[in-house]
């Protein structure tokens, strides 16, 4: 008793444990990215490494007040606003602007790191490992489609990962879903279907809250080319969508589901963008998608597409 | 049926036990006294935790339950990674802010006794005040009585408890009832089990989603 005392009283104890959503761990992650970077590397993706900080307003430009909540803030010696970086994707868009006229495309760059999210909950991972690969200055979606499916097929036999499945949306669902919504009405629409709270949707928005509960509804009953039929005859024909849904078929097969309720993590995609969940894992293992919106916050325009793989 | 649903203890018991009954999802009613705290469904297979109303946040956003009973009270506090698939229409109440009558709300002093501190600060916050928040774990009405609060944010349904200790609402915040929420990889991994599950309560409920 006295020794519980002196350790909860005093707090004399002799082990200190890693912070809430850090953690020791014996797992030896290189091997795992030595396995995925090979496969890249026979594919023509390049490494690179970023740096570990990064300005505040490099991400504050870039992903919506979502995001922005999640992340950690420190100062420099001279009082510059720093993050411990949250997504290596923006650092690649951002370093390749000044270079983008004197380098070859597509650029494909694959990179491996740790990146730091400070989620609400408690329980979440803070420091997160990623493999990732990101092709800027082509439109190939079925390049970097099949070489997701290399890789997640790559740690489903390292034994990693176990069954997968792929869900996807496309931007321009949720945009025609938003249409004629001002920012901040569009912002409390997109945080209420992150959760599927159609109550509040249906309270605060009226009839386009009724749309979503049909869109819903047919979700849960009907296979993805059915709810694919439904979302087009709602927001209109997109061939880019059609495509961009037979690509995801094609590759995958029975691996997907079309979610057009699903909310991007990252407010930057402009396209298809995904979120890879499987059996083993709670939380997603990969998410990526089309982001060549992100190129022009850095002042330059190019098609871009990437995803990033959290090692479990 | 491989799926497994978190009961909340409590307020929304009896209520969860009776939908889940006539909408055919369990033939033998769940008790709440029992000491078994996994109940597993003969014929469909489905478990069953019985859990704290507060604890189902906890085990659904984990991924141990697929799907669970919870009020919307909770879900606006702690603003879990879960989707809410359904209002199931009952636990209906109020979260008001109540206290003596004559209590100036836009004090910037403002001491508040609640159990739900992130939807008090929020309220506050709307009228540009930074009230300082006491948590409370139970009858948080006490606060104002013996001032420890100036006044408290709670749930009430009737109204009964604040009346008969001399408290009044003194602005409505927002309606409350009970949600079927779901773990987002499993409506994704199970989504045919669920949407049965949804189905037949949306039926039951006589209720289109």
């Amino acid at each position: 008793m006295k020794r519980f005392l002196r350790s909860i009283i005093l707090s004399k104890h002799n082990v200190i444990g890693a912070p809430s959503g850090f953690s020791f761990k014996q797992r030896n992650c290189l091997e795992i990215f030595n396995h995925l970077s090979e496969i890249v590397e026979s594919e023509g993706f390049n490494y690179i490494d970023t740096p570990m900080f990064d300005f505040f307003e490099v991400y504050e430009r870039t992903l919506g007040t979502y995001s922005t909540k999640e992340l950690f803030v420190v100062k420099d010696e001279s009082n510059e606003f720093l993050v411990p970086r949250y997504d290596i994707t923006t650092q690649i868009v951002r370093f390749l602007g000044p270079r983008i006229n004197d380098v070859k495309l597509p650029v494909k760059l694959y990179y491996f790191g740790d990146v730091f999210r400070a989620p609400d909950s408690e329980w979440h991972r803070k420091q997160i490992k990623q493999f990732g690969v990101e092709i800027i200055g082509s439109s190939n979606e079925e390049e970097i489609v099949s070489l997701l499916k290399k890789l997640l097929e790559k740690l489903r036999e390292l034994k990693v990962i176990g069954e997968y499945i792929v869900v996807f949306n496309f931007t321009v669902v949720l945009d025609k879903l938003t249409e004629g919504f001002d920012a901040e009405d569009k912002e409390l629409f997109i945080e209420l279907l992150r959760v599927r709270d159609l109550t509040s949707i249906l309270k605060v928005f009226g009839e386009k809250g009724k749309e979503i509960s049909e869109i819903f509804k047919e979700f849960l009953r009907r296979s993805s080319e059915d709810v694919l039929k439904l979302v087009l005859s709602k927001i209109g024909a997109y061939d880019n969508v059609n495509k961009g849904f037979q690509a995801m078929r094609a590759c995958f097969g029975d691996r997907i589901l079309f979610d057009p309720l699903l909310v991007p993590q990252m407010n930057y995609y402009n396209g298809v963008y995904f979120v890879v969940y499987t059996s083993n894992s709670n939380d997603p293992i990969a998410s990526g998608g089309r982001y060549d919106s992100l190129t022009q916050k850095f002042g330059y325009s190019q098609s871009a597409m990437g995803f990033a793989i959290d090692i479990p | 049926m491989n799926l497994s649903i978190a009961v909340p203890k409590g307020r929304l018991f009896e209520d969860t036990v009776n939908l889940f009954l006539k909408a055919g999802i369990i033939e033998e009613p769940l008790k709440e006294d029992s000491r078994k705290l996994i109940i597993e469904e003969s014929k469909s297979g489905i478990k069953f935790f019985l859990v704290r109303a507060k604890d189902v946040i906890t085990y659904v956003s984990e991924g141990i339950a697929d799907l669970g009973v919870v009020g919307y009270d909770l879900l606006v506090e702690e603003n879990p990674d879960v989707f809410h698939l359904l209002d199931l229409g009952f636990g209906y109440c109020k979260m008001v802010v109540a206290g003596k009558k004559g209590v100036n709300l836009n004090s910037i002093s403002i001491k508040v006794a609640t159990k739900f501190p992130n939807i008090a600060r929020s309220y506050f916050r709307l009228k540009e005040v930074e009230p300082e928040i006491i948590e409370l774990y139970g009858s948080v009405e006490l606060g104002p009585l013996v001032g420890l609060s100036d006044c408290i944010v709670d749930i009430t349904s009737t109204g009964k408890t604040l009346e008969e200790n001399n408290l009044v609402v003194l602005d409505e915040i927002i309606e409350i009832t009970s949600r079927l929420v779901s773990n987002k990889k499993s409506l994704y991994f199970k989504k045919s089990e669920i949407s049965e599950i949804v189905e037949k309560i949306s039926s039951s409920l006589n209720n289109s989603l």
